[in-house]
């Protein structure tokens, strides 16, 4: 083998040759490949093992001098080390380890600064590789530095939305005060330019904490972009809202864009007894918006809050084209309770499908056929019998699964039959046997029947 | 005629030499973008705000959709992985795509799950919903029982159920890291290009260590065949996927773990129940829409997001598997070969299309082809002997050193086999893995090429159980791919 292939070295055509060298060059390559993991995995059990040691040994240590609130000079010349060594790295994952425990981030912050990490990273955001740069701004806003907020905002310019986004974060984490105005005017550019996502604005904002609410109210106020706009009220919708948000949100009940408007109301139904305090003009436009999660949004809140001057409009909200339009008003009926039995009825009893359809979906997953068959069972209604009907067509519809259940598990006869006959009897069987329905050993029931027929 | 032979046979191996120089340059060049992208990922993600966004009501919500049919304990196992990830908004959705071993009554019993009826819009034709089950103690677990009809139908009925803007696709047997999906959404709320679907990277999960619902100890299967596998699913998922996903040219997301945006999958008509890899079918079909619309659109591969799968462990089943896929490669690639070459469809039809027609489509054809030729050229003196055994050993060679660098992509980055055995096992098996079992992968995709030329109507789908698939038979066009993922 070996002489064959001197042979082809000394004597081969060009093609033999080539096809040699690339074998060689294949084999070498894959020798390297198999050293470079083989070292590196050395290297890395080496590392690993080395930087707990050192984090053993520095976390007791400096959690003392945490508690104790002070730190020498000594220790400080004890505790510095070169950039990216073994010991750097112990020590800083130990300071962020101290940091996430309550009450150390007086002692920890400024530690961060006299150790040199952010003297470190602050160099890093003028390094050319985007990755390092990115990597420095997301360590600079772990450590909410605010000194490097206002270079963040410079950072914002650049045209790499891997820096973009983390320049985003780390100033929402630093949550400088001040400089909110200036970083939502940059916002609105970025999102013209479409180098950052409204998606990341919100996650970020959402992390900036209750500290930022005057400020982005503020902002709020004042910016003309209903991108942002719509941004701080999902924010200010998803933390708990206080009265300086709620009525914000309800400065922007009329805004021209529907998601400002939609977002305004997330806010308003989370404020108790918010929309009772609008004018009933502001929830009829509300109700019968043209764009349908305009109109969810505000059926949402009137049924969270159960308003129940609104019954007309939410009623006429579950014949709306848009299932989750239908979905919710049904919805915001059932909190009306058994004063929605008629209601319901009334819908039931009409031709559209699909309205009939959500009513019954909403009647089974909020438990409101639960609620109605409780009342019955206690004898605590006036709507027995239009109950009675109720069940029947949602029988007839095919949504018969909890009427089931609870003919399995009921001990009160009187319902069970009634139930049985709903979910069984055709429409003309059951009109045939309702006026005296046989079996019926309950007089109220039997009057209920009687007087529905 | 004698001439004619030899110059056709002469003829064609020099084609077989040109063709594996073109191949593997390309080869080449998805190796050295891989290696780069993934490198630079790595230090990417020391910065992923993952806990921030685990507690995020900003995060979109996702709807997990699990198809199964006829499913043992392992759907037990993946539904329970799925309860348990670490994510602000998602719900489980299970369908029981009319399994006729009991494993609604299993599900019901487990899950303590009640009837309910709900309302199924059929946004995508399905064959008809049965029922729907559900726990009020586990509001974000929804069983849906339907009439059979394939992963695909399946799925469909999933993404109709589905209320998230967002849904992930997972196989009954495989389950999914607890951060894997926050991983995956990371990406999309990230990218200022609209990220309609994306995938992460399917592992083995033959031979590890299992305990509540995650693989808690990773170990190397014991079975030669799994040991193959491993390095074959490093080598595409880290080598292949992250090198084709950088020239934005994938047309292939793991239906065993891919997350889709649900309008966009309403957009295109769901999942295609005449297709044997629908997860393929359906990304070059939301190429196709969205290049057609002229709007802008990401289909992305992440590679770290993780779940684990069992592979086949059978000489048959895996057979049957690696038929299949191909079978669906081949299909879907006739389906839409007008993209081909079609600078309509911009890198799509210029790039990911023809490397998929040609080399991942083709090579089986000129592989066993060319196997087959260089030997008659050798044994009637038609070709150079040294010729012959350098281009040999330069074929093994550079599969060796493309197995061997999955390998090594894997320990210079996400380093999941912590043992020295591991490395050296899988190293070993790297450079194995070229004699024989390419060969005999290469003989499997070449056999599906007559399972699609000659229209066989009887589709076979596989069932695995506890590692092996068991071999069944349905009538039509109605086409079962409940297997396992491919790399």
């Amino acid at each position: 083998m070996t002489d064959r292939l001197m042979e082809i070295l000394y004597h081969g055509t060009g093609i033999e040759l080539m096809l040699v060298s690339i074998i060689g060059g294949i084999g070498f390559a894959s020798l390297v490949l198999l050293l470079v993991s083989v070292s590196r995995r050395l290297y890395n059990g080496h590392k690993y093992r080395l930087l707990d040691e050192l984090r053993k040994y520095y976390l007791p240590s400096l959690r003392e001098m945490a508690l104790a609130g002070k730190i020498s000079a000594q220790d400080i010349a004890n505790l510095r080390a070169r950039p990216r060594s073994a010991k750097w790295i112990a020590i800083e994952d130990t300071l962020f380890l101290l940091l996430q425990e309550d009450g150390n981030r007086s002692f920890v912050g400024p530690l961060f600064e006299r150790l040199g990490y952010l003297a470190f990273y602050r160099a890093m955001l003028s390094r050319r590789n985007p990755i390092t740069q990115a990597a420095g701004i997301s360590k600079l806003g772990m450590l909410k530095d605010t000194h490097s907020a206002a270079r963040l905002l410079e950072m914002l310019d650049k045209n790499d939305p891997e820096i973009i986004v983390a320049a985003v974060r780390a100033f929402c984490e630093i949550g400088e005060v001040a400089l909110f105005p200036k970083f939502f005017d940059a916002l609105s550019t970025l999102l013209d330019k479409r180098s950052v996502t409204m998606k990341i604005i919100e996650a970020s904002l959402s992390m900036a904490g209750r500290e930022v609410t005057p400020v982005l109210l503020q902002s709020g106020r004042t910016c003309k972009d209903p991108r942002i706009v719509s941004a701080i009220l999902k924010v200010l919708g998803d933390a708990s809202a206080d009265n300086s948000v709620y009525e914000f949100a309800l400065s922007n009940l009329g805004h021209r864009d529907p998601e400002v408007r939609a977002k305004a109301l997330k806010v308003i139904a989370a404020c108790e007894d918010s929309v009772s305090a609008c004018s009933h003009k502001t929830w009829y436009r509300l109700l019968k918006d043209p764009v349908w999660f305009v109109r969810l949004q505000a059926v949402r809140a009137v049924g969270k809050q159960r308003c129940k001057e609104y019954t007309e409009e939410i009623s006429s909200l579950v014949l709306d084209e848009k299932w989750q339009v239908r979905n919710a008003a049904a919805e915001a009926l059932t909190g009306l309770g058994e004063d929605a039995v008629e209601i319901f009825l009334k819908i039931l009893k009409s031709s559209d499908k699909y309205a009939k359809e959500s009513i019954c979906e909403v009647l089974q997953t909020t438990g409101f056929v639960e609620r109605l068959l409780s009342l019955l069972e206690k004898g605590l209604t006036t709507h027995g019998s239009s109950m009675y009907e109720i069940f029947k067509i949602m029988a007839s519809l095919g949504f018969t699964s909890q009427l089931s259940d609870y003919l399995n598990k009921t001990e009160d006869r009187s319902i069970a039959v009634i139930i049985d006959l709903a979910q069984h009897e055709t429409a003309q069987e059951v009109s045939r046997v309702l006026p005296i329905p046989p079996g019926l050993p309950s007089r109220r029931i039997r009057t209920e029947l009687r007087s529905a027929s | 005629m004698k001439t004619f032979l030899i110059t056709s046979v002469v003829g064609f191996n020099y084609f077989v030499g040109f063709y594996y120089g073109i191949v593997n340059l390309f080869y080449t060049m998805l190796l050295t973008i891989a290696t780069a992208s993934i490198l630079a990922y790595i230090r990417k993600i020391k910065y992923l705000p993952l806990r921030e966004l685990q507690f995020s009501p900003e995060v979109p919500p996702v709807s997990i959709i699990i198809p199964a049919h006829n499913e043992g304990e392992t759907l037990f196992r993946t539904i329970l992985s799925a309860l348990n990830v670490n994510y602000p908004d998602s719900e489980i959705i299970v369908i029981n795509d009319g399994s006729t071993d009991g494993m609604l009554d299993r599900l019901i019993r487990k899950f303590n799950l009640r009837r309910i009826d709900l309302v199924y819009r059929s946004f995508l034709k399905t064959m008809p919903v049965r029922g729907f089950y559900y726990n009020k103690d586990i509001p974000n677990l929804i069983v849906v029982d339907k009439e059979q009809g394939g992963k695909s139908d399946a799925l469909n009925c999933g993404i109709n159920v589905c209320r998230s803007p967002y849904f992930c696709t997972i196989d009954a047997d495989t389950m999914i890291e607890s951060d894997a999906l926050l991983r995956l959404m990371a990406a999309v709320m990230e990218s200022t290009v609209p990220i309609i679907a994306c995938g992460g990277v399917v592992r083995v999960s033959n031979g590890c260590t299992i305990e509540d619902n995650k693989v808690t100890v990773i170990n190397l299967p014991k079975k030669w065949l799994g040991l193959f596998q491993i390095v074959e699913y490093l080598r595409g998922f880290l080598f292949g996927r992250v090198g084709l996903d950088n020239l934005k040219g994938n047309l292939v997301l793991s239906g065993a773990f891919s997350m889709f945006e649900k309008q966009a999958a309403l957009e295109v008509g769901g999942f295609a129940v005449n297709n044997v890899c629908e997860d393929m079918e359906i990304i070059v079909r939301m190429h196709k829409h969205m290049r057609l619309k002229k709007a802008p659109y990401a289909i992305r591969f992440i590679s770290d997001p993780v779940c684990w799968t069992e592979v086949p462990s059978t000489i048959r089943a895996m057979g049957r598997q690696r038929r299949r896929w191909h079978l669906g490669l081949i299909q879907t690639m006739m389906r839409y070969k007008t993209m081909l070459f079609n600078p309509r469809y911009g890198k799509t039809g210029l790039l990911a299309m023809p490397y998929y027609f040609f080399v991942e489509m083709l090579s089986p054809v000129v592989e066993v082809v060319g196997y087959v030729s260089i030997t008659v050229a050798y044994f009637f003196d038609m070709i150079n002997y040294d010729f012959f055994m350098l281009f040999l050993i330069l074929a093994i060679f550079y599969g060796a050193f493309l197995s061997v660098t999955g390998v090594f992509l894997e320990e210079l980055t996400y380093r999941r086999y912590p043992k020295w055995q591991h490395l050296f096992t899988l190293l070993f098996f790297g450079i194995l893995e070229n004699f024989g079992y390419r060969q005999l992968n290469s003989l499997w995709r070449f056999q599906a090429f007559f399972q699609y030329l000659f229209g066989k109507q009887q589709w076979e789908y596989s069932r695995k159980h506890r590692g092996d698939e068991k071999r069944e038979h349905i009538d039509g066009n109605i086409v079962r791919s409940l297997g396992a993922a491919r790399p």
